[in-house]
């Protein structure tokens, strides 16, 4: 008999339960700890895959309320813009094109001249454009400072476009006289309804107002 | 010399065998601990894990019904409505407030003095503001001087001459556009022109000289 043999018959009380411990805790760690551990990793990506379709979940729904919450304040900004900023309708548009720019240019010192009014729906929009194309004559510093009143009205006046001339021929009189012909312009929610352009300007004889 | 062991136990180092055997055992006894440990943690691990997803899921779910309810409740055509409604009244009220006397308080800046203004046409376009001026010059040279003039103020950037055509009194009329954008700038010059109009002026200086406007040969467009 061997040596080795012969040790393992002598000592086979301790010797055998200390070798069946160690094959039995091999067999456990091949087949029990290490397949764990590895459900254990592909626990933790569906984990991490799952908190992220959570955030993404999250996001879309903080979109959504974003997208609710400003459509519901625009929707409150609009209705007050239409109604405390612009004019209420059509005949308010023509005061503050006409009536109220001729008081601002007879405060400023600026002689008006003519104007033609006019007014279009504008396309795709719930807005009218009421606009008139003025004639004004005055000095330069007077010009100015219609349009400073223009800039600082109360009313919602839009200066679109301002050509300057100077008269030609002028008089000794008339030198530093300036003939300024501008488009301005304000806008009103259209009525329900409300006719065409072409025919809106017929039924309210908008025209030229020569001064 | 004898060379073979002829005891028929020969004896052999005890201590040695021992001392093995108790190594085998002790590694095998952590092992055993081991195993333990990380069974037991590894189980709580993924019972946490699948409790973890199992929420995670149902939260999920939860919410994106609940997001769906909210998509639902928009209606998209009329979002596009007020989307557009909003870009225009936002830019109404970029144009309401464009300061027109600001806009000539640079011009009485820049303006040459062989060149008169025949109109000036501000535009929003793109969120930006373009402003059209059609001016009359004596000389080609004068054009250039004030489109150099406009570039080297913080107001204007890239003004570029559109269009220049010779006019019948050998004057030239240029269409010059250019970036306006000194909206800030613009407001406060225009907080000055109370005191610029006072009508009693004296004839002023450079800065308050008025741009000269056209004597009417090109004001058409």
């Amino acid at each position: 008999m061997s040596l080795t043999g012969r040790i393992f018959t002598e000592r086979r009380g301790v010797v055998l339960p200390v070798l069946l411990l160690l094959a039995v805790n091999i067999g456990v760690l091949l087949l029990g700890v290490l397949p764990m551990q590895t459900s254990v990793a592909g626990l933790e990506t569906a984990r991490d895959s799952s908190m992220l379709t959570l955030s993404q979940a999250r996001n879309i729904e903080r979109s959504a309320k974003s997208t609710l919450t400003s459509r519901q304040r625009a929707d409150v900004e609009l209705a007050k813009f239409y109604a405390e900023i612009l004019p209420h309708d059509l005949v308010t548009a023509t005061k503050t094109t006409n009536l109220w720019i001729q008081h601002a240019a007879r405060d400023a010192g600026v002689t008006f001249t003519a104007a033609a009014f006019d007014y279009v729906p504008l396309r795709d929009s719930k807005l009218t454009r009421a606009f008139a194309r003025v004639t004004l004559s005055g000095r330069y510093p007077n010009i100015k400072k219609f349009l400073y009143a223009l800039e600082t009205a109360e009313e919602f006046i839009v200066v679109e476009k301002v050509e300057l001339t100077e008269p030609g021929g002028a008089s000794t009189t008339q030198q530093g006289i300036l003939e300024v012909s501008m488009t301005v312009a304000t806008y009103y929610l259209t009525p329900p309804g409300a006719p065409s352009s072409a025919s809106a300007r017929t039924a309210a004889g908008a025209g030229v107002t020569p001064r | 010399m004898l060379r073979a062991n002829l005891s028929t136990r020969p004896f052999y180092n005890e201590r040695l065998v021992t001392l093995t055997i108790l190594l085998v055992a002790v590694v095998a006894l952590a092992l055993t601990a081991y195993n333990g440990t990380r069974l037991i943690a590894l189980s709580k691990q993924r019972s946490e894990l699948k409790s973890a997803i199992d929420q995670n899921e149902s939260q999920s779910a939860r919410i994106r019904v609940e997001a769906e309810r909210l998509q639902k409740s928009i209606d998209r055509a009329t979002l596009n409505v007020v989307a557009a409604s909003t870009r225009e009244a936002n830019q109404l009220i970029d144009a309401r407030t464009f300061s027109w006397t600001g806009l000539f308080g640079h011009l009485e800046k820049t303006l040459p003095y062989d060149v008169k203004l025949v109109s000036v046409n501000p535009t929003v376009e793109k969120g930006t503001l373009k402003v059209v001026m059609i001016v009359i010059a004596k000389q080609l040279d004068d054009v250039a001087t004030l489109i150099e003039a406009l570039n080297g103020t913080n107001a204007f950037l890239d003004v570029v001459p559109a269009a220049t055509d010779l006019n019948e009194d050998s004057t030239y009329i240029a269409r010059l556009e250019a970036t306006y954008f000194s909206a800030r700038e613009a407001k406060a010059a225009a907080a000055v022109p109370a005191a610029d109009v006072k009508p009693a002026a004296a004839p002023p200086a450079a800065p308050g000289t008025p741009p000269r406007a056209s004597s009417g040969q090109g004001g058409s467009r």
